[in-house]
Protein backbone atom coordinates (compact mmCIF):
# COMPACT_ATOMS: atom_id res chain seq x y z
CA UNK A 1 0.00 0.00 0.00
CA UNK A 2 1.65 3.23 -0.64
CA UNK A 3 0.71 6.43 1.75
CA UNK A 4 -3.01 4.52 3.30
CA UNK A 5 -4.76 6.95 5.32
CA UNK A 6 -7.31 4.96 5.65
CA UNK A 7 -7.33 0.79 5.44
CA UNK A 8 -10.56 -1.20 4.05
CA UNK A 9 -11.07 -5.18 3.70
CA UNK A 10 -10.10 -4.65 0.05
CA UNK A 11 -9.66 -0.71 -0.49
CA UNK A 12 -7.42 1.58 1.19
CA UNK A 13 -7.65 5.58 0.51
CA UNK A 14 -4.64 7.75 0.03
CA UNK A 15 -4.02 11.04 -0.92
CA UNK A 16 -4.41 12.32 -4.74
CA UNK A 17 -0.61 12.58 -6.82
CA UNK A 18 0.00 15.22 -9.77
CA UNK A 19 0.38 12.26 -11.44
CA UNK A 20 -2.45 10.55 -10.95
CA UNK A 21 -4.19 12.62 -13.61
CA UNK A 22 -3.47 11.01 -16.51
CA UNK A 23 -5.33 8.32 -15.08
CA UNK A 24 -8.66 10.50 -14.69
CA UNK A 25 -7.97 11.95 -18.12
CA UNK A 26 -7.81 7.92 -19.45
CA UNK A 27 -11.21 7.28 -17.26
CA UNK A 28 -13.27 10.40 -18.77
CA UNK A 29 -12.67 8.96 -22.57
CA UNK A 30 -13.28 5.53 -21.23
CA UNK A 31 -17.09 6.12 -19.57
CA UNK A 32 -19.58 3.62 -20.75
CA UNK A 33 -22.50 5.31 -19.22
CA UNK A 34 -24.08 8.42 -20.16
CA UNK A 35 -26.47 8.72 -17.27
CA UNK A 36 -23.44 9.34 -14.96
CA UNK A 37 -22.78 12.61 -15.01
CA UNK A 38 -26.03 14.96 -16.16
CA UNK A 39 -24.21 17.12 -17.98
CA UNK A 40 -22.90 14.41 -20.20
CA UNK A 41 -19.85 12.85 -21.42
CA UNK A 42 -16.57 15.07 -21.78
CA UNK A 43 -12.85 14.44 -22.08
CA UNK A 44 -10.75 16.15 -19.26
CA UNK A 45 -7.66 17.45 -19.95
CA UNK A 46 -4.92 16.34 -17.17
CA UNK A 47 -3.87 19.35 -17.41
CA UNK A 48 -7.15 20.82 -15.03
CA UNK A 49 -6.95 17.63 -13.51
CA UNK A 50 -3.45 18.66 -12.07
CA UNK A 51 -4.34 21.95 -11.31
CA UNK A 52 -7.59 20.80 -9.50
CA UNK A 53 -5.61 18.17 -6.93
CA UNK A 54 -2.72 20.94 -6.52
CA UNK A 55 -5.19 23.28 -5.23
CA UNK A 56 -7.93 21.04 -3.56
CA UNK A 57 -4.31 20.16 -1.18
CA UNK A 58 -2.90 23.89 -0.90
CA UNK A 59 -5.97 25.21 1.36
CA UNK A 60 -5.19 24.38 4.77
CA UNK A 61 -7.16 23.59 7.04
CA UNK A 62 -8.86 21.78 3.78
CA UNK A 63 -11.87 22.85 2.16
CA UNK A 64 -12.21 19.89 0.59
CA UNK A 65 -11.00 16.40 1.46
CA UNK A 66 -10.43 14.16 -1.99
CA UNK A 67 -8.99 10.79 -1.54
CA UNK A 68 -7.71 7.93 -4.08
CA UNK A 69 -9.62 4.67 -4.13
CA UNK A 70 -7.08 1.85 -4.32
CA UNK A 71 -7.51 -1.71 -4.42
CA UNK A 72 -4.96 -3.41 -1.83
CA UNK A 73 -4.29 -6.48 -3.78
CA UNK A 74 -2.21 -4.52 -6.51
CA UNK A 75 -2.12 -0.37 -5.47
CA UNK A 76 -4.36 0.40 -8.18
CA UNK A 77 -6.16 3.59 -8.39
CA UNK A 78 -9.94 2.97 -9.40
CA UNK A 79 -11.63 6.24 -7.99
CA UNK A 80 -12.33 8.85 -5.52
CA UNK A 81 -14.06 9.97 -2.31
CA UNK A 82 -14.46 13.22 -0.98
CA UNK A 83 -15.76 15.57 1.65
CA UNK A 84 -16.48 18.93 -0.13
CA UNK A 85 -16.95 22.31 1.42
CA UNK A 86 -16.09 21.28 4.83
CA UNK A 87 -17.49 23.74 7.45
CA UNK A 88 -15.58 23.56 10.29
CA UNK A 89 -17.43 26.16 12.56
CA UNK A 90 -21.16 24.04 11.87
CA UNK A 91 -19.61 20.61 11.59
CA UNK A 92 -20.82 19.64 7.62
CA UNK A 93 -19.28 18.89 4.58
CA UNK A 94 -20.68 17.40 1.02
CA UNK A 95 -19.74 13.90 0.35
CA UNK A 96 -18.99 12.65 -3.00
CA UNK A 97 -17.51 9.36 -4.92
CA UNK A 98 -16.68 8.01 -8.25
CA UNK A 99 -15.42 4.92 -9.30
CA UNK A 100 -13.49 5.96 -12.67
CA UNK A 101 -12.13 2.60 -14.23
CA UNK A 102 -14.86 0.80 -15.75
CA UNK A 103 -14.33 -2.68 -14.78
CA UNK A 104 -13.91 -1.78 -11.03
CA UNK A 105 -18.37 -0.97 -10.96
CA UNK A 106 -20.43 -3.13 -9.44
CA UNK A 107 -17.78 -5.39 -7.57
CA UNK A 108 -18.63 -3.46 -3.93
CA UNK A 109 -15.33 -1.61 -3.79
CA UNK A 110 -17.80 2.24 -4.00
CA UNK A 111 -19.66 1.53 -0.64
CA UNK A 112 -16.46 0.01 1.01
CA UNK A 113 -14.52 3.03 0.19
CA UNK A 114 -17.46 5.14 1.30
CA UNK A 115 -17.47 3.95 4.48
CA UNK A 116 -13.98 4.60 5.02
CA UNK A 117 -14.61 8.32 4.14
CA UNK A 118 -17.24 8.56 6.31
CA UNK A 119 -15.67 7.71 9.16
CA UNK A 120 -13.02 10.19 8.19
CA UNK A 121 -15.55 12.79 8.20
CA UNK A 122 -17.32 11.79 11.49
CA UNK A 123 -14.56 10.29 13.78
CA UNK A 124 -11.65 12.02 12.61
CA UNK A 125 -12.80 15.62 11.76
CA UNK A 126 -15.55 15.16 14.07
CA UNK A 127 -18.19 16.32 11.35
CA UNK A 128 -21.94 16.16 13.24
CA UNK A 129 -23.73 16.25 9.62
CA UNK A 130 -23.26 15.61 5.76
CA UNK A 131 -25.02 16.12 2.51
CA UNK A 132 -25.19 14.25 -0.29
CA UNK A 133 -26.93 15.22 -3.20
CA UNK A 134 -27.99 12.88 -6.15
CA UNK A 135 -29.07 13.23 -9.99
CA UNK A 136 -32.41 11.42 -9.92
CA UNK A 137 -32.23 9.53 -12.66
CA UNK A 138 -29.13 8.10 -11.31
CA UNK A 139 -31.11 5.66 -9.00
CA UNK A 140 -28.51 3.23 -8.38
CA UNK A 141 -26.55 5.77 -6.48
CA UNK A 142 -29.82 7.39 -4.75
CA UNK A 143 -30.16 3.24 -3.91
CA UNK A 144 -26.55 3.88 -2.91
CA UNK A 145 -26.50 6.52 -0.25
CA UNK A 146 -29.92 5.20 1.36
CA UNK A 147 -28.06 2.10 2.46
CA UNK A 148 -25.07 3.99 3.44
CA UNK A 149 -28.09 5.63 6.18
CA UNK A 150 -28.55 9.05 4.51
CA UNK A 151 -32.05 10.10 4.78
CA UNK A 152 -34.31 11.80 1.84
CA UNK A 153 -34.66 15.04 3.08
CA UNK A 154 -36.01 16.88 -0.67
CA UNK A 155 -35.42 18.11 -4.09
CA UNK A 156 -33.71 20.29 -6.50
CA UNK A 157 -36.74 20.38 -8.76
CA UNK A 158 -35.54 20.43 -12.51
CA UNK A 159 -32.15 21.74 -11.64
CA UNK A 160 -30.84 20.37 -14.39
CA UNK A 161 -31.76 19.21 -18.07
CA UNK A 162 -31.45 16.39 -20.01
CA UNK A 163 -33.33 15.07 -23.44
CA UNK A 164 -35.72 18.18 -23.29
CA UNK A 165 -36.34 17.56 -19.65
CA UNK A 166 -35.72 18.71 -15.99
CA UNK A 167 -35.09 16.19 -14.04
CA UNK A 168 -34.69 16.53 -9.97
CA UNK A 169 -31.48 16.67 -7.83
CA UNK A 170 -32.30 14.63 -4.74
CA UNK A 171 -30.82 15.90 -1.39
CA UNK A 172 -30.05 13.76 1.40
CA UNK A 173 -28.67 13.87 5.02
CA UNK A 174 -26.36 11.91 6.85
CA UNK A 175 -25.96 11.90 10.75
CA UNK A 176 -23.47 9.69 12.94
CA UNK A 177 -25.80 7.56 14.57
CA UNK A 178 -27.13 6.71 11.54
CA UNK A 179 -24.31 6.46 9.68
CA UNK A 180 -22.84 4.04 12.39
CA UNK A 181 -26.23 1.35 12.36
CA UNK A 182 -25.52 1.17 8.65
CA UNK A 183 -22.42 0.60 9.01
CA UNK A 184 -23.00 -2.30 11.13
CA UNK A 185 -25.55 -3.37 8.80
CA UNK A 186 -22.87 -3.05 5.81
CA UNK A 187 -20.62 -5.01 7.64
CA UNK A 188 -23.15 -7.94 8.61
CA UNK A 189 -24.43 -8.35 4.82
CA UNK A 190 -20.98 -8.66 3.58
CA UNK A 191 -19.58 -10.72 6.10
CA UNK A 192 -20.90 -14.00 4.82
CA UNK A 193 -19.48 -12.72 1.13
CA UNK A 194 -16.67 -15.15 -0.04
CA UNK A 195 -14.56 -12.10 -1.27
CA UNK A 196 -14.47 -10.20 1.84
CA UNK A 197 -13.61 -13.26 3.92
CA UNK A 198 -10.51 -13.75 1.63
CA UNK B 1 -24.31 55.07 -7.27
CA UNK B 2 -27.45 53.98 -5.78
CA UNK B 3 -29.40 51.34 -8.86
CA UNK B 4 -33.20 52.82 -9.21
CA UNK B 5 -34.07 48.91 -10.07
CA UNK B 6 -32.48 47.56 -6.90
CA UNK B 7 -33.88 49.35 -4.38
CA UNK B 8 -36.19 48.38 -1.98
CA UNK B 9 -38.45 49.34 0.93
CA UNK B 10 -35.83 49.54 3.36
CA UNK B 11 -32.41 49.21 1.51
CA UNK B 12 -31.18 49.07 -2.06
CA UNK B 13 -27.99 47.19 -3.36
CA UNK B 14 -25.57 48.33 -5.45
CA UNK B 15 -22.14 47.41 -6.80
CA UNK B 16 -19.00 47.10 -4.85
CA UNK B 17 -16.59 50.02 -4.51
CA UNK B 18 -13.05 51.42 -2.98
CA UNK B 19 -14.81 52.73 0.13
CA UNK B 20 -16.47 49.57 1.06
CA UNK B 21 -12.92 47.82 2.63
CA UNK B 22 -13.73 50.41 5.31
CA UNK B 23 -16.86 48.19 6.26
CA UNK B 24 -15.57 44.87 5.48
CA UNK B 25 -17.02 42.91 8.11
CA UNK B 26 -20.16 44.12 7.36
CA UNK B 27 -20.64 42.46 4.07
CA UNK B 28 -17.95 39.71 3.96
CA UNK B 29 -18.82 36.30 5.32
CA UNK B 30 -16.82 34.92 7.84
CA UNK B 31 -16.92 33.25 11.56
CA UNK B 32 -13.38 34.31 11.42
CA UNK B 33 -11.84 37.99 11.93
CA UNK B 34 -12.26 40.27 8.68
CA UNK B 35 -10.11 43.09 7.85
CA UNK B 36 -9.44 45.07 5.12
CA UNK B 37 -7.09 42.83 4.05
CA UNK B 38 -9.79 40.76 3.03
CA UNK B 39 -11.92 43.10 1.27
CA UNK B 40 -8.99 43.79 -0.82
CA UNK B 41 -8.16 40.30 -1.90
CA UNK B 42 -11.84 40.06 -3.15
CA UNK B 43 -11.06 43.56 -5.23
CA UNK B 44 -8.34 41.92 -6.63
CA UNK B 45 -10.66 38.85 -7.98
CA UNK B 46 -13.11 41.66 -9.10
CA UNK B 47 -10.47 43.20 -11.21
CA UNK B 48 -9.20 39.98 -12.60
CA UNK B 49 -12.01 38.07 -13.20
CA UNK B 50 -14.11 40.79 -15.17
CA UNK B 51 -16.99 38.71 -15.20
CA UNK B 52 -20.27 40.58 -14.03
CA UNK B 53 -22.42 37.73 -14.98
CA UNK B 54 -21.09 34.47 -13.80
CA UNK B 55 -21.13 35.96 -9.99
CA UNK B 56 -22.61 39.17 -8.89
CA UNK B 57 -21.56 40.66 -5.63
CA UNK B 58 -23.59 43.60 -4.14
CA UNK B 59 -23.33 45.53 -1.01
CA UNK B 60 -26.55 45.81 0.87
CA UNK B 61 -27.09 49.41 1.99
CA UNK B 62 -29.87 50.85 4.54
CA UNK B 63 -31.36 53.30 2.52
CA UNK B 64 -31.82 56.44 5.23
CA UNK B 65 -27.96 56.93 5.87
CA UNK B 66 -26.06 54.78 3.01
CA UNK B 67 -24.98 52.38 5.88
CA UNK B 68 -23.49 49.23 4.56
CA UNK B 69 -25.08 46.23 6.23
CA UNK B 70 -24.43 43.47 4.37
CA UNK B 71 -23.54 42.15 0.55
CA UNK B 72 -24.89 39.44 -1.47
CA UNK B 73 -24.28 37.21 -4.33
CA UNK B 74 -25.56 35.87 -7.38
CA UNK B 75 -23.95 32.77 -8.88
CA UNK B 76 -25.21 31.88 -12.38
CA UNK B 77 -24.87 28.59 -14.50
CA UNK B 78 -26.99 27.03 -16.79
CA UNK B 79 -29.78 29.71 -16.92
CA UNK B 80 -29.97 29.11 -12.62
CA UNK B 81 -29.22 31.61 -10.04
CA UNK B 82 -27.87 30.59 -6.71
CA UNK B 83 -28.45 34.04 -4.25
CA UNK B 84 -26.62 34.02 -0.96
CA UNK B 85 -26.31 36.85 1.85
CA UNK B 86 -24.53 38.29 4.61
CA UNK B 87 -25.74 40.85 7.01
CA UNK B 88 -23.58 42.76 9.48
CA UNK B 89 -23.20 41.06 12.67
CA UNK B 90 -24.00 43.80 14.18
CA UNK B 91 -27.44 44.51 13.48
CA UNK B 92 -30.65 44.75 15.46
CA UNK B 93 -32.82 44.30 12.47
CA UNK B 94 -30.43 42.24 10.33
CA UNK B 95 -33.56 39.88 9.52
CA UNK B 96 -35.43 42.28 8.16
CA UNK B 97 -33.14 43.43 6.14
CA UNK B 98 -32.11 40.49 4.73
CA UNK B 99 -35.97 39.99 3.86
CA UNK B 100 -35.83 43.15 2.06
CA UNK B 101 -32.76 42.56 0.25
CA UNK B 102 -34.16 39.36 -0.85
CA UNK B 103 -37.21 40.64 -2.15
CA UNK B 104 -35.07 43.02 -4.40
CA UNK B 105 -32.54 40.81 -5.81
CA UNK B 106 -34.93 38.08 -6.50
CA UNK B 107 -37.42 40.22 -8.63
CA UNK B 108 -34.43 41.88 -10.47
CA UNK B 109 -33.11 38.33 -11.01
CA UNK B 110 -36.54 36.93 -12.42
CA UNK B 111 -37.94 39.63 -14.49
CA UNK B 112 -34.47 40.96 -16.22
CA UNK B 113 -32.17 37.76 -16.32
CA UNK B 114 -34.68 35.10 -16.87
CA UNK B 115 -33.26 32.28 -15.44
CA UNK B 116 -35.06 29.10 -15.00
CA UNK B 117 -34.59 28.42 -11.50
CA UNK B 118 -33.64 30.77 -8.30
CA UNK B 119 -32.57 28.91 -5.28
CA UNK B 120 -31.60 30.42 -2.10
CA UNK B 121 -30.93 28.51 1.61
CA UNK B 122 -32.37 30.44 4.47
CA UNK B 123 -31.32 29.38 8.51
CA UNK B 124 -34.82 28.28 10.19
CA UNK B 125 -34.42 31.17 12.33
CA UNK B 126 -34.52 34.23 10.29
CA UNK B 127 -38.39 34.33 10.11
CA UNK B 128 -38.66 37.67 8.31
CA UNK B 129 -36.51 36.32 5.25
CA UNK B 130 -38.19 32.83 5.28
CA UNK B 131 -41.59 34.95 5.29
CA UNK B 132 -40.65 36.76 2.04
CA UNK B 133 -39.13 33.99 0.43
CA UNK B 134 -42.80 32.20 0.53
CA UNK B 135 -44.39 35.66 -0.76
CA UNK B 136 -42.47 35.93 -4.04
CA UNK B 137 -42.97 31.67 -4.49
CA UNK B 138 -39.67 30.41 -3.37
CA UNK B 139 -40.76 26.92 -2.34
CA UNK B 140 -38.95 24.99 0.34
CA UNK B 141 -37.51 22.34 -2.11
CA UNK B 142 -35.30 20.19 0.91
CA UNK B 143 -34.68 20.80 4.41
CA UNK B 144 -31.54 20.25 6.35
CA UNK B 145 -32.17 19.08 9.82
CA UNK B 146 -29.89 21.05 13.11
CA UNK B 147 -27.73 21.96 9.96
CA UNK B 148 -26.27 25.51 11.59
CA UNK B 149 -24.78 25.43 14.51
CA UNK B 150 -25.64 28.61 17.45
CA UNK B 151 -24.81 29.85 20.53
CA UNK B 152 -26.24 26.56 22.44
CA UNK B 153 -28.05 25.13 19.90
CA UNK B 154 -28.42 23.93 16.15
CA UNK B 155 -30.96 25.45 13.37
CA UNK B 156 -32.32 23.96 10.39
CA UNK B 157 -31.16 24.71 7.09
CA UNK B 158 -34.34 25.66 4.68
CA UNK B 159 -33.38 25.04 0.82
CA UNK B 160 -36.03 27.15 -1.19
CA UNK B 161 -36.06 27.38 -5.06
CA UNK B 162 -38.41 29.11 -7.08
CA UNK B 163 -39.10 27.11 -10.78
CA UNK B 164 -40.30 28.65 -13.70
CA UNK B 165 -43.10 28.14 -15.79
CA UNK B 166 -40.71 27.31 -18.67
CA UNK B 167 -39.55 24.71 -16.72
CA UNK B 168 -42.84 23.39 -15.51
CA UNK B 169 -43.89 23.19 -18.66
CA UNK B 170 -41.41 20.75 -19.63
CA UNK B 171 -42.35 18.89 -16.46
CA UNK B 172 -45.77 18.89 -17.48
Amino acid sequence: MRNPLLIGERVYLRPLEKYDAELYAKWTVEESERFWEERGRFPVSPLRTETWMTETYESDPPHDVQLGICIKEDDRLIGDVGLYGIDYVNRTAETGSYIGDVGARGLGYGPEAKHLILEYAFEHLQLITLISTVWEPNWRSAQAVRRQGYRDTGRYVGRSMRDGKHPNWLVFQLNREDWLAARAAYREHVAGKEVFRA
Amino acid sequence: MRPVYLTGEHVYLRAVQESDKEHAPAWIDSPFPVSQVNAEKIFKQIRETNDERGRVRLIICRKENDEVVGGATVRGSNRSADLKFHMAPWLDDADSLRADALSVLFRWQRNEHEPILIFVDIPGDQPETLEAASRLGLAEGARMTEWIARAGHRVDLVMCQWVSEEVEAVRA
